[in-house]
């Protein structure tokens, strides 16, 4: 790995070189971003992505069931749901992996338990850290604690991130605002921060070069790229905040976003139609405004706490279940992560493949689903230690 | 006579406090003329080039100095000043019990306090150890308060431990911070919010389908006593669930809202154990816990253990070894008497001159929540301590008992390094009153205090560098870039 280009020409310090390593390590690890999407409230893959080549699915969904012509046909036993449109042409270009029957070991069919296990990676409190994202950034080492390095879109820092060694938390890049009153202090600090060794110092250079860079951004305030055309919600304002983040080159590796609103147990079609779209829609127009350059930078996974219950309840909803679907979209990268397939857990709704509520197993962990994704983006990532007690499926 | 003093004692006793609860102004006024520091009180800041070691000493013993502790400790002498602030029952501290007592959920009974939703509850308990540190003169009792929180760590949002936290704080880690270590372990290992947290509460004898739980048998060795490389098995720790089995919370219909701790007799394991090498006999019953007790607080390990955590809070990080000989020395021929140990931690070769930058004596680096304390005491700021700064620490990830896991907030320094961004807003946002509910008055600042370079010296601990001062003189933001400085984020 060379630095060369970083080195100035004339005479340069010590701290030079230690913050050409920085931006090199940054640099070479700018490569990757991944987007975490937390569906909550537990979001019906069976909606999603229905199994509309089972008679099953159709017997214990009456009302609630996807027409065929309300999904297209993925592999004659799943369907894409239509109001998912906007993936499809991923699918297709082998960039998203579908995955049916996955969740985690927790079994408590609640909302609280069951995002905290996942997002901790697991009940035990003796797990290493704390959330998953958090032990991720932290045994990544420097290159995880730089200022922006971690990013939650919202207000409040979610568990995955506890324990990041920096988890910045913004609804926009206006946030970040620093010093507009006063842009002199910026200078200022950097000559302090300047006459300051060892990691104190680099933390300061590198808050003070993010802090720039999120300055021009916030002063361009351009529409999106491309004409992507971004859902006017929460989610899809956030989505594109994040776009910006990555195309200001601020040193942000992980970020997270949620959407909210999947807890259907009461006339479920006339919920999560919308939130089906807002998804979908959100998700094409961040693919699109990063263009082709920086596109094949991001992973983009979704997840959610559990899936729903198959048979449906007395009010047209569903209830809390087990398994439920994750999708990894990696966009110009077809065929990474089983893009272009869909793997599932269980075989077919028959009653003998069910748990015994009558639920879609979990039977895929998912973590066996993030580890892949985790692996390529920090090669050499001790997985143990991001998901201390797991034992890892390897196929 | 009386004095002034007495007579402002007499007249809040007799619940003044109550009739200016809720009006902000006149109770700040009362509880300002209850300060008597600030009478004939002399302000110098210090005139060092150095941090020397007074300075030195108020920047590890306090969490912050506010104008005028600079001369105060000059005047008595550093070695009284330890002394006083390893007694807290001999200083005086009303203004700062009338200020945190407004935060009336704190003064209620544990069984009241299920009446308050978990959300209050905890912004109250953040507001309360808040106005503490801010406010209280016996500061290394509030540090130490801190320490073993981390320690003994709990996090509020587990079950019953949003309401049963704070019984832990006031029965578990107040009463001992600076008491018997053995004492406190004990406190712990019976406080139902650790019961609950770390699954005590369902530990039992094995016989069919029921199990010992180990969560909190391993933590008790790995975290709070003899440490994780302590020289303890997989073994000890099954034997030690043992022993804790039947220790469980009490829910009994009557008065099912009080979660006292209670032994179950039949739920013990009452055959014999052997912890680290000691045997300890059938029958033992509640007993057990009392040689549990004795077995692993008298460990060699954990007298080590704990005086490199002391070691790393008050001197350098990595800990000194020769320092925790002397400290480790001390915490076992005193049998774990804390403010013995302290006391040979802040007396040691290794506390008074550390290694590090800034002449050695600011190479440790302030977690969030030292920083934004340190930037209010120091700046004599006033603060109701309510959300806008509840909301700094939690943008931080330094909220008090939000840690989810055991170990405790990280006492390094690589974790926090990535806080500065938040700091320098903070700091902006103090010097520019954009914090709701805290204001400053710099002009104040500066007259106290003889001038803008002496608000530096003060800040700093030191007069500020040539090239430091003529940044400052420069800036429009001077007191918010003495907040952002590197040195002002070392301790």
């Amino acid at each position: 790995m060379s630095i060369g280009p970083h080195i100035p020409t004339q005479a340069f310090t010590r701290h030079d070189v230690i913050d050409a390593f920085a931006r090199e390590i940054r640099g070479a690890q700018a490569a990757g971003v991944l987007v975490v999407i937390f569906l909550r409230g537990g979001a019906d893959g069976l909606t999603l992505v229905p199994a509309i080549g089972d008679d099953g699915y159709f017997k214990a969904r009456p009302t609630l069931a996807v027409e065929s012509a309300h999904a297209i046909d993925l592999n004659g036993y799943f369907g894409l749901n239509r109001a998912l449109q906007p993936l499809e042409k991923f699918y297709k270009a082998g960039e998203l992996a579908i995955v049916h029957g996955a969740g985690s070991e927790d079994h408590s069919r609640s909302h609280f338990e069951a995002q905290d296990c996942m997002e901790h990676g697991g009940h035990d409190s003796v797990a290493a850290g704390s959330g998953w994202l958090g032990r991720y950034m932290r045994v990544r080492g420097e290159a995880g604690s730089a200022a922006l390095s971690a990013v939650a879109i919202g207000t409040t820092r979610p568990e995955s991130l506890r324990g990041a060694p920096s988890g910045a938390v913004m609804q926009s890049i206006r946030d970040f605002s620093f010093g507009e009153d006063d842009p002199a202090i910026i200078e200022q600090l950097a000559k302090m921060y300047a006459a300051e060794t060892g990691p104190l110092g680099a933390a300061g250079r590198e808050t003070l070069d993010a802090v720039k860079r999120l300055r021009e951004v916030r002063s361009q305030n351009a529409p999106p790229s491309n004409g992507a055309n971004y859902p006017d919600t929460q989610f899809g304002r956030g989505l594109r905040e994040i776009a910006r983040l990555i195309r200001a080159d601020v040193g942000l590796l992980t970020t997270t976003i949620d959407l909210g609103g999947w807890d259907t147990h009461f006339v479920q079609q006339q919920l999560i139609g919308g939130l089906m779209s807002e998804l979908s829609l959100g998700i094409d127009a961040f693919i699109t405004d990063l263009g082709p350059a920086l596109r094949r930078r991001i992973t983009l996974v979704t997840m959610t706490e559990f899936g729903r219950r198959l048979r449906e309840n007395t009010s047209f909803g569903t209830d809390h279940g087990a398994g439920g679907v994750m999708l990894t979209l990696s966009p110009d990268s077809p065929g990474a992560y089983g893009g272009g397939t869909i793997r599932s857990g269980w075989k077919d709704l028959s009653p003998s493949n069910l748990d015994e509520v009558g639920d879609v197993p979990a039977t895929i962990n998912y973590r066996d689903v993030l580890a892949p994704v985790l692996r390529a983006h920090a090669p050499g990532v001790d997985l143990s230690r991001v998901f201390p007690g797991h034992a890892f499926d390897r196929a | 006579m009386p004095t002034r003093r007495t007579f402002l004692q007499t007249l809040t006793a007799a619940g003044m406090a109550g009739a200016v609860a809720g009006c902000e102004q006149t109770w700040d006024g009362v509880a300002g003329l209850i300060d008597t520091d600030a009478d004939g009180a002399d302000f110098r800041p210090p005139t060092s080039q150095e941090i020397d070691l007074v300075s030195h000493a108020i920047n590890r013993l306090t969490w912050g100095g506010r104008p005028g502790d600079y001369r105060r400790v000059s005047t008595m002498g550093v070695d009284a000043f330890i002394d006083e602030q390893l007694h807290p029952e001999s200083i005086g501290d009303r203004r700062c019990e009338f200020i945190a007592n407004q935060v009336e959920s704190m003064l209620q009974a544990t069984p009241e306090l299920y009446d308050i939703p978990p959300r209050q509850l905890l912004a109250d308990m953040t507001r309360y150890r808040l106005l503490r540190a801010i406010h209280s003169r016996r500061q290394l009792q509030e540090i130490m308060v801190e320490f073993w929180s981390d320690h003994f760590n709990i996090v509020s949002s587990k079950g019953d431990c949003k309401w049963l936290k704070l019984a832990d704080e006031r029965e578990v880690i107040r009463p001992h911070a600076l008491g018997s270590f053995r004492a406190m372990v004990r406190a712990s290992a019976l406080s139902p919010a650790m019961l609950i947290y770390l699954d005590g509460h369902d530990n039992k004898v094995e016989h069919e389908g029921e199990r010992p739980n180990e969560n909190y048998a391993r933590e008790l060795l790995e975290l709070h006593t003899l440490g994780v490389h302590g020289g303890y098995t997989q073994k000890d720790v099954m034997e030690v669930a043992r022993c804790l089995s039947g220790w469980s919370i009490n829910r009994s219909a009557f008065n099912f809202r009080n979660v006292p701790s209670r032994f179950i007799g039949s739920r013990h394991d009452d055959g014999e154990k052997v912890v680290l090498g000691q045997r300890i006999a059938a029958g033992g019953g509640e007993r057990d816990l009392e040689r549990v007790l004795d077995i692993v607080c008298g460990h060699e390990s954990t007298a080590k253990f704990i005086a490199t955590k002391l070691c790393r809070r008050f001197i350098t990080d990595p800990a000194p070894p020769q320092a925790v000989e002397t400290v480790a020395e001390t915490f076992r021929d005193s049998a774990g008497d804390i403010r013995r140990t302290l006391h040979a931690l802040f007396t040691s070769n290794e506390f008074r001159e550390p290694e590090g930058v800034d002449g050695g004596r600011r190479g440790l680096f302030k977690r969030p929540f030292h920083f934004v304390v340190s930037a209010i005491r120091s700046t004599g700021a006033k603060s109701d301590a309510g959300p806008a700064i509840i909301e700094a620490l939690e943008r931080m990830g330094h909220a008090p008992h939000q840690y989810p896991t055991p170990d405790g907030y990280p006492l390094e320094e690589q974790p926090w390094l990535g806080t500065l961004l938040w700091r320098w807003n903070f700091a902006l946002g103090l010097q520019n009153g954009a914090l709701n509910g805290t204001t400053l008055n710099v002009a104040a600042l500066e007259r106290t205090l003889g001038g803008a370079n002496q608000v530096a010296a003060h800040l700093l601990g030191r007069m500020p560098t040539e090239s430091e001062s003529e940044i400052l003189n420069q800036s429009r933001s001077a007191l918010a870039l003495l907040l952002s400085s590197p040195a002002f984020q070392r301790y």
